[in-house]
């Protein structure tokens, strides 16, 4: 287990969670979720008692993907995407520096 | 003109044909419907009344001019709002898509475009389609049309709610879960789960991508029956979905019951369900049986881990959809912010509701590393032990009835503050969708205070000629008042 994100002692460690799941949460929320999320997982945890052995798994062969050939088209303009982009400057996505100097 | 809006979607395609009224008359008798109950159900997100009003012209023109037109052209109907329409707000009643109009129409807008369909708007649900009464809406509540005081249900409740309140003629929803299944119970409407790859899923904004589907809710079983037709189909534009022809769903849809065999569930119908719903099912079993079908017992012993099989692969699924949200390509941005990160996630955070963050985090910890065999991995295993029972059950079997919820509509804010017991309602329908089945809900009584009943008719894979004939054998005879 790389981290221990549950345990009975110390409950829940939703800001670990909240992290990884790219949001930030206040003091309150974050007391807030570690009940609700523990109460959740408990409830999950008759999961465990599932017998699963390899045989359940019998896939059905009538399903497949069905995937389209791989051709490039133009759907859309650059104009109608950037439409739904919060800041642009008309030809591309304005975003803060992510690689630092 | 005004009463014109409580007939069904099939007397509108007949009175239409016979030039009783046209579809811009149409179209206007719903808007006005809109304007008048509207503040009292809140049904609707957007109200597309120009744009209706243009199509139905055009319709109207195209009839004139002797073309042939579908069953469904010219009828005003309104979509679940976390379906793709071009040019049209699409906001999956998140704060996240406030202000987001997609450049692209979902497929199953464009086939019902193509239809010659009406639409008239877009329906409040369940913030991302999270929720099971409507009411993690981040804009709006919406109410039963049968009790103001009461839950349409979720997480489709606009689109059960409108069809409920003569607000549109037939509606699309979308179900992970339940989502169209329970609120067309809880307002007294017939709702359709398809078979997972039916319906193409392009252009609904993804959720849970192995459990949904998008499908009708309407007045009658032969009403769903002939929108279903006009929504099934390979699509190109998702690869899940089945290369294979469809029959016409209204086909044979009176040829009865006789000769065949509905199967109960014991495990549905045990602790946790009201004493007015079983009483309603039981009820309509006893009548199949008096139309010459056969009752017979099924088991699905692995029922019992279904709801949280379901709760950890949706809210697993949804942490990695809902991973694209992150304020850059669209979506909410926050207005501060020092760097990438803290970008991402003060826009998340603001964008998106309690009931999401909270799946998105119960998704993040099911997936994270040393937890993933405990949870993913079982709930995998899982939706393998139900596929193998539902197909052990349809030997015995030809459909199957069951409840659709453990009860009726409950009141408004009855249950926002308790989400495991909101969770429990989903106890009959999630099965359901982790197996890929179709499945019918259709009204089956009345319960508790006058409130309507849903039952659930399931059948095996692309059976939903099947499942259309058996509810509409059901519809026919109680309306012939044979009880």
């Amino acid at each position: 287990m790389s981290k221990e994100l549950h345990n009975s002692d110390k409950g829940f460690d939703v800001r670990y969670i909240a992290d990884l799941a790219m949001l930030s949460l206040n003091d309150d929320e974050i007391e807030m979720y570690e009940k609700e999320l523990g109460e959740i997982v408990n409830f999950a945890d008759s999961i465990k008692e599932a017998h699963i052995d390899n045989t359940d798994f019998n896939y059905d062969n009538s399903i497949t993907n069905a995937f389209r050939e791989d051709i490039a088209e133009k759907k859309f303009s650059r104009c109608e995407m950037l439409d739904s982009v919060s800041i642009s400057d008309g030809e591309f996505v304005i975003v803060p520096n992510v690689v630092e100097e | 003109m005004s009463d014109i809006v409580n007939k069904t979607l099939y007397e509108h395609s007949l009175a239409l044909s016979r030039g009783e009224y046209s579809s811009v008359e149409l179209t206007r008798a719903y808007l006005d419907e809109i304007d008048r109950t509207e503040t009292s159900i809140g049904a609707y997100i957007t109200v597309t009344a120009e744009k209706a009003l243009k199509t139905a012209e055009e319709v109207d023109l195209r009839r004139r001019s002797g073309e042939e037109l579908t069953l469904i052209s010219g009828i005003p109907c309104a979509f679940k709002d976390n379906i793709c329409t071009k040019g049209i707000k699409t906001t999956c009643a998140s704060k996240m898509l406030e202000g987001y109009v997609p450049p692209y129409n979902a497929t199953v807008a464009d086939k019902l475009e193509k239809s010659g369909a009406v639409l008239l708007g877009k329906l409040n649900m369940d913030e991302f389609a999270m929720g099971s009464s409507t009411e993690n809406s981040a804009f709006k509540i919406t109410r039963n049309p049968v009790d103001l005081t009461r839950t349409p249900g979720g997480s489709s409740g606009g689109s059960a709610a409108a069809v409920a309140a003569d607000m549109a003629a037939y509606t699309l929803g979308s179900d992970t879960g339940g989502s169209i299944r329970q609120p067309a119970s809880f307002c007294g409407v017939v709702g359709m789960k398809p078979t997972y790859g039916a319906v193409s899923r392009s252009g609904l904004v993804a959720f849970a991508s192995s459990l949904e589907q998008i499908g009708p809710i309407t007045k009658t079983v032969f009403d769903n029956a002939l929108v279903l037709g006009a929504l099934v189909g390979y699509d190109k534009m998702d690869s899940t979905t089945a290369k294979r022809s469809y029959p016409d769903f209204t086909e044979g849809i009176n040829n009865g019951v006789r000769g065949l065999k509905v199967g109960i569930v014991k495990q549905f119908m045990g602790d946790g369900l009201s004493h007015d719903v079983k009483e309603c099912i039981m009820k309509a079993a006893e009548e199949y049986k008096l139309m010459g079908a056969e009752i017979v017992e099924v088991s699905i012993p692995s029922l019992k881990y279904s709801l949280p099989a379901y709760y950890i692969i949706s809210s697993a699924e949804a942490s990695s959809n809902l991973a694209r949200f992150d304020g850059i390509r669209f979506g909410h941005r926050a207005d501060e912010y020092g760097n990438i990160e803290e970008l991402y996630k003060k826009s998340r955070s603001e964008g998106f509701g309690k009931e999401v963050k909270k799946r998105i985090m119960l998704g993040t910890y099911a997936l994270s590393s040393g937890y993933y065999d405990e949870y993913y991995k079982k709930a995998y295993g899982v939706r393998w032990l139900l596929k193998n029972d539902f197909k052990r059950a349809f030997e015995k079997c030809d459909v199957i009835i069951s409840p659709v919820a453990p009860t009726v509509a409950y009141k408004l804010g009855e249950k926002t503050n308790n989400s495991l017991e909101m969770y429990m309602g989903d106890i009959y329908s999630v099965s359901v969708n982790i197996a890929g089945l179709p499945a019918l809900s259709l009204p089956c009584g009345k319960g508790k205070d006058g409130l309507p009943v849903g039952m659930q008719l399931i059948g095996p894979a692309f059976s939903e000629s099947l499942l259309y004939r058996v509810g509409y054998a059901f519809e026919t005879y109680r309306d012939k008042g044979e009880m």
